[in-house]
Parts: C-alpha cells; sequence; structure tokens
C-alpha cells in the first residue's frame, strides 16, 4: 500500500550540485575572496577575471577607487546585499563619466549575483544581460563568458533546464576559446549536473569527465572532486552502485586530505544512499552518520535535514523504529521551512509506515495525506524534467558536433602553434613537419567528412527504418484488415448462402420423390443441376476467400486441401512437403503463409502451362524456408512486372520478415523461394 | 420390420425441416428428434435412442467433429453420418478417424441420403462418390509423403556444379543467379541430405546414386 523506498539524496543534490559548492566557498572564502580571489565560486565565477583587471596597467587611475568600491560592495554581500546593490549602483553611474566600461560592467554582473541570491530571479536576468551589452561594447568576453554561466545557473533555479543548457554551453564555447581552464572545470561540472538532473547520463558522463580530466591538468583536487561526486550520482542514478563506491573511495581520500567539509558530507551521505540501495544498511547508517557529522560542522539545514533523514532511513530498514522515528520526526521539524521535497516526502512516508506499524492508522493517515499532495507537486516537476531532457537530447544532437567540431579545431590549431617551435629549430624539419601536419590535417579532415558521411547515412538510415517499420505496420493493418473481411465472408457465403441452397435442394429432392410426374423434365433435372453448380460455386469462392480447415487443422492440412484442388481442377501434379511438426507461434503467419503460397501456385496455373508443381517447406534452425517450383515455360525475371498478386506476395512476405527469390529462365521453368525468421525448435 | 430412429444436429432449421421432410416419406425411417447445437444433442440422447444421427460439421461452440468422438464414445453403438459442405480431404479425414460411417455433402440427392442411412444402420460405410474420390486422391498423392522432402530440379543443378568443384561464385555466374541464392541452395541440399558440410554433401550425394 506504500511505496517502499525513496532515495532521497540523489535528486536533492543533483538539484542543487552547482550552488552548494557556491555556498560553501562564499561562506568560507569570502572574508579572504578580496586577497585570494582564485578561491571564488562558481555562481561567482564572474569575480574571478575581473577582479584581476585591478591589476592591469591599462586601468585608469582613477579605476583603483572604483575597485575599491567594488570590493568594498562584494564584501558586504552577504551581510548586507542591499548596501552592495546601492553600491554596484553607485559605480555604474560614476563608471558613466569616467570611462571604465569593465567596471559599469562589472557592476551589473555583480548586482545580478546580488538578486540572485535574494531569489529575484528577473532581475538577476535583466542585470546579467545588461552586463553582458556593456562588456561586448568592451570586447571583455571573459565577462560575458560569466553572464552566461550564471544565466545558466538562473535558468537552472527556475528548472528551465534547456535555457540553461544553453547558455552553459554559450559561456563554455566563449572560455574554451580563451583557453580559460580555471573557469571551464566549473563551467563543465555545472552542465553535467543539469544534464543528470534531466537524466541525460551519457552526456552528463561527457562534460562532467571533461572537468575531472582539465581540474587534473591543473592540479585543481577540489574541482576534481566535485566532478568525481557529480560522476558518482550518476553511477547512482543508473544503478552502477560497484562505479559509485569505487569514485567515491578515491573522492573521500581527496576531501579528507584537504579536509573539505561540504565534499565529505556530499560523499558520504551518497555513499549511504549506495549502501542502502544494495540493502547494507548497517553501512548505510554509518555513512549517513558521518554526513551528518560534516552537515552540522557546515551548519547548513538543507545538509543537516538530508543527514537525518538517511539515518532516519538507515535504522528504519534496520527495523529499529524508535531510533527511525526520532530522526525522521527531525527531518519533518527541519525540513519545514527548507523545502528540500524529496527528504520531506521521504520522512512523511516513513513516518506513515511507522505510525501505520504501532497501530495509528488516524496518524499515518494524515502523513498520507501530505505525502499525496507533495508527491503530485513532484510528479510535475519530475515531467518537467524528462520532457527538458528529451528536448536536450534533441536539440544538442546538432549542438554536440559543432562542439566537437570547435574542439577538434582548437586542438588542430593548438598542435600548429606547438610545432611552430620546431619550424624556428630547423627549416629542414619544420619542413617535414609542416608536411606531416598538413597531411594529419588532411586526414583528419578527411575521417572528420568520412565520419560526418557515416553519421549522415546513419541518421539517413535510421529515418528510412522508421519509416519502413511505419510502412509494415499499414501493411499489416490492412492485410490483417483484408483478411477478417474475407474470413467473414466466406462465413456468410459458407454458412448462410450454403444452408439455403442446401435447404433448396432437399426440397426440390422431396418433390422428386412425391411427384413422379417430375421426373421426366429436363428443365427439372436442370434446376436441380443448377443448384449443385451453384452451391459448388459458393463452396469454392468460400474456400478461397479463407479455407475453413486453415482456421480448424492448420497450415499443413489447409495446404494439403488447396493442392488437392487445384489438382482436381488441373492437368498438374503438386508435390506437397510440409513437415508434421510446423507450428506457427502467429496464426497470422499462417493465414500470410497460406495465401502467399495460395497465390504463387494460382499464378502458375494461370501463366506458366506446367504439369508439376513442387511445394517445401522446410525448418532450418530458426528459419521457415519455402520453395515453390514448376517446370513450366518459365519467363525472364529481369523484364517481370509485378501483378495485383505478386505485389499482395511481396507485401505479405516483407510483412514477414523474408525476402523473395524469384529464379527462371524462358522454357526452364521457375522457382520462388523465401526464408522467414520462426522460433527455434527445441 | 424394424424402424431406423434417425437424429438430426444442424444449426440450419431449413436444412433441419428439409431433411424431416423427405424422410418421412419413408416407411422404414422415422426421425427422433433434432437439435441445433452439439450440446442439446448430447442431452438429448442422454435419454433418448437413436440408430443413426445426421452430423453437420459446422456447428456454433463444440463443432461436429468432436461431437462425432462424443456421441460415439458415450452411445458406441450408434452410427454417425457427416452432413457437410465441406468437400475438403482434412474434414473428411478427421470426421472418419472421429469415428464417422459416412460422409454426404450437403447437396445430396434425397435417394443417396436414404441409401446412406439404410447401409449405416446395416453395419456398412457410406461415402458419396465426390468424398469417395477426395479420400482416395489423398491416399495416392500428398498423404504418403517422404520424411525427407525431394531434391528440386534447380537444386539438383546446384549440386551437380558443387560435385564439380565449382565456387559459389562461379555457380552463381553460371545460373544467372546472385551467390546469396546459391548459398540458399545449399543450405537447403545439406538440411535434405542431412550433411554437415559441401564435402559431406558430395559424399551423400554420391552415395544415394543423385549424381
Amino acid at each position: 500500500m506504500i511505496k517502499s523506498e525513496r532515495y532521497t539524496e540523489i535528486n536533492k543534490l543533483i538539484n542543487f550540485k552547482g550552488f552548494e559548492r557556491n555556498q560553501r566557498t562564499t561562506k568560507a572564502m569570502r572574508p579572504k575572496s578580496l586577497s585570494a580571489i582564485t578561491c571564488l565560486c562558481i555562481l561567482h565565477l564572474c569575480l574571478y577575471t575581473p577582479h584581476l583587471s585591478i591589476a592591469q596597467p591599462s586601468a585608469a587611475p582613477d579605476s583603483s577607487a572604483v575597485n575599491s568600491m567594488l570590493d568594498a560592495a562584494t564584501a558586504l554581500e552577504i551581510e548586507n546585499p542591499d548596501s552592495a546593490l546601492a553600491i554596484y549602483q553607485e559605480v555604474i553611474s560614476l563608471s558613466k563619466s569616467i570611462p571604465y566600461i569593465v567596471a559599469r560592467g562589472r557592476s551589473r554582473l555583480y548586482s545580478g549575483i546580488v538578486h540572485s541570491d535574494q531569489g529575484r530571479y528577473d532581475e538577476a536576468i535583466a542585470s546579467y544581460l545588461k552586463s553582458i551589452e556593456v562588456f561586448e561594447e568592451a570586447g571583455y568576453d571573459e565577462g560575458i563568458g560569466s553572464a552566461f554561466v550564471n544565466l545558466g545557473n538562473i535558468e537552472n533555479r527556475k528548472a528551465q533546464y534547456g535555457k540553461a543548457i544553453a547558455y552553459y554551453l554559450d559561456g563554455i564555447r566563449i572560455f574554451e576559446s580563451l583557453g580559460d581552464t580555471a573557469r571551464l572545470i566549473y563551467a563543465y561540472a555545472n552542465v553535467g549536473a543539469v544534464l543528470s538532473d534531466v537524466q541525460q547520463f551519457d552526456k552528463s558522463l561527457i562534460y562532467s569527465k571533461k572537468s575531472m580530466a582539465l581540474s587534473r591538468s591543473v592540479g585543481d583536487s577540489l574541482g576534481l572532486c566535485d566532478a568525481m561526486v557529480n560522476i558518482g550520482l550518476v553511477y547512482i542514478r543508473t544503478n552502477q552502485l560497484d562505479s559509485a563506491k569505487a569514485i567515491y573511495d578515491a573522492a573521500s581520500q581527496i576531501a579528507q586530505a584537504y579536509n573539505d567539509a561540504q565534499l565529505l558530507y556530499l560523499i558520504n551521505n551518497n555513499r549511504s544512499t549506495v549502501f542502502s540501495k544494495e540493502e547494507q544498511h548497517e553501512k548505510a547508517l554509518s555513512y549517513a552518520k558521518k554526513s551528518l557529522k560534516y552537515a552540522e560542522i557546515l551548519n547548513n539545514p538543507v545538509y543537516v535535514s538530508n543527514a537525518h533523514g538517511a539515518i532516519g532511513q538507515a535504522y528504519y530498514n534496520l527495523g529499529n523504529p524508535d531510533s527511525a522515528k526520532y530522526y525522521i520526526a527531525m527531518v519533518l521539524q527541519l525540513v519545514e521551512n527548507d523545502g528540500s521535497v524529496e527528504t520531506y516526502m521521504m520522512g512523511l512516508e516513513k513516518m506513515a509506515m511507522l505510525e501505520d506499524a504501532a497501530g495509528n492508522a488516524e496518524a499515518a493517515l494524515g502523513y498520507l495525506k501530505r505525502l499525496k499532495i507533495l508527491e503530485e507537486e513532484d510528479a510535475r516537476l519530475r515531467q518537467k524534467k524528462v520532457i527538458a531532457g528529451l528536448e536536450i537530447a534533441y536539440e544538442s544532437e546538432k549542438k554536440d558536433l559543432a562542439i566537437s567540431e570547435k574542439n577538434a579545431e582548437l586542438e588542430r590549431n593548438q598542435a600548429i602553434l606547438a610545432k611552430r617551435n620546431y619550424l624556428i629549430a630547423g627549416l629542414l624539419s619544420a619542413l617535414v613537419f609542416t608536411i606531416l601536419i598538413f597531411a594529419l590535417i588532411r586526414r583528419s579532415l578527411r575521417q572528420k567528412r568520412k565520419i560526418a558521411e557515416q553519421d549522415a547515412s546513419l541518421n539517413k538510415a535510421k529515418l528510412i527504418k522508421l519509416a519502413k517499420q511505419k510502412e509494415v505496420d499499414n501493411l499489416r493493418a490492412m492485410l490483417e484488415g483484408e483478411d477478417k473481411e474475407r474470413s467473414r465472408l466466406a462465413k456468410d457465403l459458407h454458412d448462410g448462402l450454403g444452408g439455403m441452397l442446401s435447404a433448396t435442394k432437399l426440397r426440390f429432392s422431396n418433390i422428386q420423390l412425391r411427384h413422379r410426374e417430375f421426373n421426366g423434365s429436363a428443365d427439372y433435372a436442370e434446376a436441380l443441376a443448377l443448384i449443385d453448380k451453384t452451391s459448388v460455386e459458393a463452396r469454392r469462392i468460400s474456400h478461397n476467400l479463407m479455407p475453413g480447415a486453415l482456421e480448424k487443422f492448420g497450415l499443413k492440412e489447409a495446404l494439403n486441401d488447396f493442392c488437392q484442388n487445384i489438382e482436381a481442377s488441373s492437368s498438374i501434379a503438386i508435390s506437397l512437403q510440409v513437415p508434421d511438426i510446423l507450428k506457427m507461434d502467429d496464426p497470422r503467419s499462417e493465414r500470410n503463409i497460406y495465401r502467399i503460397i495460395q497465390e504463387l501456385i494460382n499464378n502458375v496455373v494461370k501463366h506458366a502451362d506446367a504439369t508439376e508443381i513442387i511445394v517445401q517447406l522446410m525448418q532450418i534452425d530458426s528459419h521457415l524456408h519455402t520453395t515453390v517450383e514448376d517446370n513450366g515455360t518459365g519467363f525472364n525475371p529481369v523484364e517481370m512486372v509485378d501483378g495485383l498478386g505478386m505485389r499482395s506476395i511481396r507485401s505479405r512476405i516483407n510483412l514477414l520478415k523474408g525476402n523473395l527469390i524469384i529464379e527462371s529462365n524462358i522454357s526452364e521453368g521457375s522457382s520462388f523461394q523465401f526464408a522467414i525468421p520462426v522460433n527455434e525448435r527445441k | 420390420m424394424k424402424k431406423i430412429g434417425i437424429y438430426i444436429v444442424d444449426d440450419h432449421e431449413m436444412v433441419v425441416n428439409g431433411l424431416i421432410s423427405m424422410l418421412d416419406s419413408e416407411a422404414d425411417i422415422y426421425v427422433v428428434g433434432f437439435a441445433l447445437n452439439a450440446e442439446d444433442a448430447l442431452f438429448f440422447l442422454k435419454n433418448n435412442r437413436a440408430e443413426v444421427i445426421l452430423v453437420d460439421i459446422n456447428l456454433p461452440k463444440m463443432d461436429g467433429i468432436s461431437l462425432c468422438k462424443e456421441i460415439l464414445q458415450q452411445h458406441p453403438h450408434t452410427s454417425v453420418i457427416a452432413l457437410s459442405s465441406f468437400d475438403d480431404a482434412s474434414f473428411v479425414k478427421q470426421m472418419v478417424r472421429g469415428g464417422a460411417k459416412g460422409y454426404l455433402l450437403k447437396n445430396t440427392s434425397g435417394a443417396e441420403l436414404i441409401s446412406a442411412i439404410r447401409a449405416v444402420a446395416n453395419g456398412d460405410e457410406f461415402f458419396s462418390e465426390t468424398i469417395r474420390k477426395v479420400l482416395l486422391s489423398d491416399s495416392f498423392g500428398r498423404g504418403q509423403q517422404s520424411f525427407i522432402p525431394k531434391i528440386t530440379r534447380r537444386e539438383k543443378e546446384v549440386l551437380l556444379l558443387i560435385t564439380e568443384e565449382y565456387t559459389t561464385k562461379d555457380i552463381a555466374e553460371k545460373l544467372f543467379i546472385s551467390t546469396a541464392t546459391v548459398e540458399t541452395h545449399r543450405l537447403h541440399l545439406l538440411h535434405k541430405l542431412g550433411a554437415k558440410n559441401t564435402a559431406g554433401l558430395v559424399k551423400i550425394a554420391i552415395q544415394k546414386g543423385l549424381i
């Protein structure tokens, strides 16, 4: 009656991953950030390079005053956001009079961050867009890229995942062209987190791994650890629990070395989830307790509540209702204001089950009712994510291609640059290298083109396959409709008309028995003969439409009847060989095979002037092979024009996933073969 | 003279009435009753006796073939004549296997029907002319099919070329067919001759005098 398990942490973490790291750095690092700018967060990514510009000699003397104002405002952001905003506003107007465009852009950008932190998303978006305008005027790409990433963060918070990813990718494009590794690490991580959130796990892994590789190359251990946590989440969501454990073990070592409480909280909480999924509840409990320790150090209410939830869940699973109740009650209390929906839902559900088990049906019902309301809300959000994921998957096909091309270009450019040093070192070797590079570029271009062509043809093949499937579906519907109609007609003819004709014949027979005077009448005899002919004709038509034996006794008997009828009405000898055990999984297949053979034989009777026909059905491994061969006049297959019957044959074989082979030569008879997949015989 | 009791099972009332009116005029035959379906017939026969039962094959729910078996199991001394508009070997064979002593088509003449009833009541069998032909051609024709499908003319051509060590490609070119078609023929030949590979194929073909 109540769903068994919920894994609260996963959603929660993916949802807020990008921002949680932000929170950590803003809280811990902000005081030092004036001097140690490198510690700035993802959301405040944008702060990073603009601050560096202070040191730029190009800065006007007046600009130092502006910079001090900006720094002061940044320091005020958390404690007194309104004052910070006021200062930024002042800088904006000030920097108009002293032409210091970058400062104006920065003020816009930072205002956006303050708005965003305060939850005023529309104002934040307006500020960011304004900042992009200003940065464009100044030709300051770093600023534009930062604004894009921040816009991505806002859209992500607004659950506009498609837009978020588009903005992130815009930012990434700029940072990639600037070769800005430090910011790329976080931009990649953010895209990875959103993609994971909308269940595009393959793509998420690509970006998270990019972030990981970059972090490693520049020795950014915490960036590396972030990426690992994200990758671990993808593994959890795709149920690759061993991989998740491995990556968290590795991440844990790094996080411990740096004693990073937030990462340690995330790692241990997710480990708890992994073990909970594996039903190792003791271990799940121990990691959940560790995560609580770090959550308390961080004093983050969402984390604390999540950790309580994980502990409560573990106690619940271990069959310790009292402890479970204690922790889950804490969750409900803690979460009420902090909106971690998943944890809250888990808590409500577990409480309902605990109360139910304790016999407090009414209390349980109360929890369930609250749960139901939240569940509907949650389902809506989930659906939105799935749809966003599908849209992204579709949209990013093209974008991925563009991005990978850009990357390849960049790599090539870098390769050329690197090789240039050799050019200086020696003309000869340079020549060789240049030739080599060009050869390489040409080769890689050729390969690229080839791959693109293959991709295109693959896509085309996919489309064709889809179209074909549709065609097959239509065909199946058509043929089945036709068969049904034939069946109905055959029954009407046989039962209705046939029955009446039989009764008529009987009555006429009675007249003959009782009124001897009719006996000599030629008209009377002719009338009787006509009734006979009519019933034979009705039977023949009915039989052709749908032989009763096919439905009643199966393909073999029906084919036997059919061949016998052909022999009786023509001078053709038919050799029919059907294995006794032949049995189709689907009666519709039998009907189709019957119709194909019927049509093939009818063709031979009508056109081939043959005296012998061989009909063979053989089951070889997983295929049913059918051959219809005659010794008639033959024809040139190349000049053959499909009539209605032949088209119907091809359609049915097509439907059965077979392929028709026609062999014939003038005056050498003809042979028709097709093989269709069937269930392998035991 | 002992009269022959007839019971009729046919889902067409028109046909039943026609039969009754036809049989009424015969002195040695009387109709004990009729049913429009198999279930009613079995119920009636539990308490009533009939020497000959005329059974239509095409009945709603339980068909005439099953009914025939059921009647004969419960009343071994009765005789069943199938009265059907099916003249296919499959239906005739099934009825005969089910124990029917006679098989008539529904466009039978009154004289033939009466002859059949008398013959069957006398312990003989009666099949109309058409049905006899069907049974005969079935037992002579495909009824006696061999277990292994025979090798077709086209397959023989391919077999001959294989034994002459032609490659698949050569055979395809010689016979103006695709290599895939040659492979299909080879597969059929392996299956029919019970060979595992081409070498086995050639060996068995020689043993059996096929080439």
